[in-house]
């Protein structure tokens, strides 16, 4: 069993990571050619627009969709439905938790390997200041009341004044780049276009390539650029706190040398910074734990599952990884 | 072969005894409600206007029509001796409800599973020694996202269906890949096969019509097929133009067979049928987007944002500062 720990422990989470990376994306991107059906409540982009290839649909689809509904209608069967939604949605957070972005989601696989070409071309990566990174963090919060009011305000006249067009259903969906980027890894680019029907269609699609332009930017400089912003991540908050699946930190072991956080792709200070909380998952943190792979303490930081520690720092495994790192 | 079938299904299809005379003019089934009264009661879903009974379950309220012409066709009443029928998801036969209202009547029916309805209104009549039948006919789609999108059950429930019993049928073929969420839409190439009696109506003359009267007839091929290729039929002012507005088309397909025979003890010394199958298509998605513009669009920002990326790294960095000055 030490045996068996000691290898856990010393393994090379970069290399597990892109292999389990790989394996979810060709499940969620092509599972559907195989008639591979995960529901339509998962907590991550499997996009619901990359027909027939996706393997269930991301949560936030169908939450814009049942969302769209009129006032007494909520407490209805329909009401049940959008409630069922978020249940299902709550019981795949609950086993994983956040760790469906760090090595589920579609699209953050995909950020993943622009930042390998880029470290791969010798370009140097950006990172936000700490002023910036505060500011930055809030819009994803924005985007998901923003995802369901919309709909909710299309359905339903506020103050007097006109319901939303139609136009703008599924409004997050519209604008995130994994609308056009997951379908053409199936050679589906019927998405990316500008659709003139409308005024309210020429704008929602004409900003979704608008961001997609800024995506392929920021994902290819940024680490993770989109997850800064993504209302998934921020859903996932909300719910993490229960989840089994957690990132717990030893602070009388911490020696605050800051390895793990110059090792996290999302800039979380407070996983150096914060010695006092024993868990710590912050909402935009992915559960990649490659702040566990970096910490060189033994048992400072360490994923658990149902409070049994699945991967822990060590100094042995530092090394290790260090050493093996240095001959490459 | 198996000609008990159609004892059997005709005895439910006729069950409300025989129609006193088919229509001159086709006759079709139609979700449009007649006026605003009954608008207000239907609402939008995949698969056109429902209403919703009990417990949220899905009724589907087709109205009778009378016309060539879509835009012009007028809403009938059924004859009090009508016969119809509705087939369910299995094939299993439903229970319509036969209505008559001032603005006109049809059928209505509860639809409780995802996937195709068939509706069935037929009517006969000899005139002249020639015993008509007008087979009025509805594909109807019940799905709802809220449903789920199971894509075993939504292939399992994708072929389309004919029934034995009903004299001449028009089936609807299914576009490639298409399931509960495709839209028909100008441009496509839509295919339909008629059966007479479950075989085959080879000869049949097979019509499709739009709503603002653009009409094709084609001769179905020794397999019943008949193609058409949907053209466009749609031409509002650009600020007026919607994605979403339902194109009408109607396919007719007549078949004559010398047959004699006698209904309700008057002979006749052949048979003239007409089927009827309505649809609905969309605008075709090339009129009102472009990749080009999309491209444009994202080609643009991508620029944008690399451009202040190198500005901002050249401000920031020493040899950057020094070029500067």
């Amino acid at each position: 069993m030490k045996r068996l720990r000691a290898f856990i422990n010393g393994a090379d989470i970069r290399r597990f990571r892109f292999w389990v990376q790989l394996g979810f994306f060709v499940l969620l991107v092509y599972g559907g050619y195989f008639l591979i059906n995960l529901g339509q409540s998962l907590p991550t982009f499997s996009c619901g627009f990359n027909q027939p290839g996706r393997a269930g649909v991301c949560y936030l689809l169908p939450l814009q969709h049942q969302t769209h509904i009129p006032w007494d209608s909520i407490i209805s069967w329909r009401g049940l439905g959008i409630l069922t939604g978020l249940l299902t949605f709550v019981a795949w957070l609950f086993v994983f938790n956040k760790a469906w972005c760090g090595y589920a989601c579609p699209l953050g696989t995909i950020q993943d390997w622009m930042t390998s070409l880029r470290q791969k071309l010798g370009i140097r990566y950006s990172t936000y200041s700490l002023d910036w990174f505060t500011r930055l963090k809030k819009i994803k919060y924005i985007l998901l009341i923003l995802l369901i009011v919309i709909p909710f305000l299309m359905a339903n006249s506020v103050a007097g004044l006109p319901t939303l067009p139609e136009d703008m259903g599924t409004p997050f969906c519209k604008i995130c780049p994994a609308r056009m980027v997951i379908p053409a890894f199936t050679g589906d680019f019927s998405q990316w276009t500008v659709d003139f029907s409308t005024g309210t269609a020429a704008t929602m699609t004409g900003l979704g390539m608008l961001v997609l332009g800024i995506f392929f930017i920021g994902g290819f400089i940024n680490k993770r650029f989109f997850c800064f912003f993504c209302p998934m991540s921020a859903l996932h908050s909300l719910f993490s706190k229960v989840a089994l699946l957690k990132l717990r930190k030893d602070g009388s072991k911490c020696t605050r040398c800051g390895d793990c956080y110059r090792a996290c792709d999302m800039q979380i200070k407070e996983i150096a910074d914060d010695v006092e909380s024993k868990t710590l998952i912050k909402d935009d943190c992915m559960m990649c734990f490659k702040c566990v792979a970096s910490c060189p303490e033994e048992g400072a930081l360490k994923a658990s599952f149902m409070g049994i520690p699945i991967y822990e720092s060590t100094e042995a495994g530092f090394f290790k990884r260090m050493t093996k790192r240095r001959k490459r | 072969m198996a000609e008990w079938r159609y004892w059997v299904i005709g005895f439910v299809l006729l069950s409300g005894g025989l129609a006193g005379s088919a229509q001159a003019e086709p006759v079709w089934f139609s979700d449009q409600p007649p006026d605003a009264e009954w608008a207000k009661r239907a609402h939008h879903a995949h698969g056109g206007m429902i209403e919703r009974g009990r417990g949220g379950v899905y009724v589907k309220r087709l109205w009778l029509r009378a016309g060539g012409e879509p835009a012009s066709a007028v809403y009938t009443q059924p004859a009090d001796d009508a016969s119809f029928g509705v087939f369910g998801i299995d094939g299993e036969s439903l229970a319509p409800d036969l209505f008559k209202v001032a603005s006109g009547g049809g059928i209505t029916f509860p639809m409780p599973e995802e996937g195709f309805y068939n509706a069935y209104f037929i009517e006969r009549s000899v005139e002249d020694a020639v015993l008509k039948t007008s087979i009025v006919k509805a594909e109807v789609l019940k799905h709802s996202c809220g449903e789920g999108h199971d894509p075993k059950l939504t292939a399992s429930r994708m072929p389309p269906r004919d029934r034995a019993g009903v004299p001449l049928e028009i089936i609807r073929e299914r576009l490639p890949g298409e399931d509960f969420h495709t839209r028909i839409r100008s441009g496509d190439k839509v295919g339909f096969r008629v059966h007479y009696k479950g075989s085959p109506a080879a000869g049949a003359n097979v019509s499709l019509t739009t709503r603002e009267g653009w009409t094709k007839q084609v001769v179905a091929d020794a397999d019943g097929r008949a193609v058409f290729k949907l053209i466009r039929d749609y031409y509002p002012a650009w600020n007026d133009f919607d994605k979403r507005h339902h194109e009408a088309f109607l396919v007719t397909a007549e078949y004559r067979v010398e047959t004699p025979g006698e209904l309700n003890g008057t002979p006749f010394e052949k048979a003239h049928y007409r089927a009827t199958l309505p649809g609905i298509f969309y605008p075709s998605e090339v009129e009102y987007s472009s990749y080009l513009v999309g491209l444009i669009v994202a080609l643009i920002a991508a620029a944008l944002g690399a451009g202040g990326v190198f500005l901002y790294r050249l401000k920031h960095s020493r040899a950057g500062r020094e070029r500067l000055q």
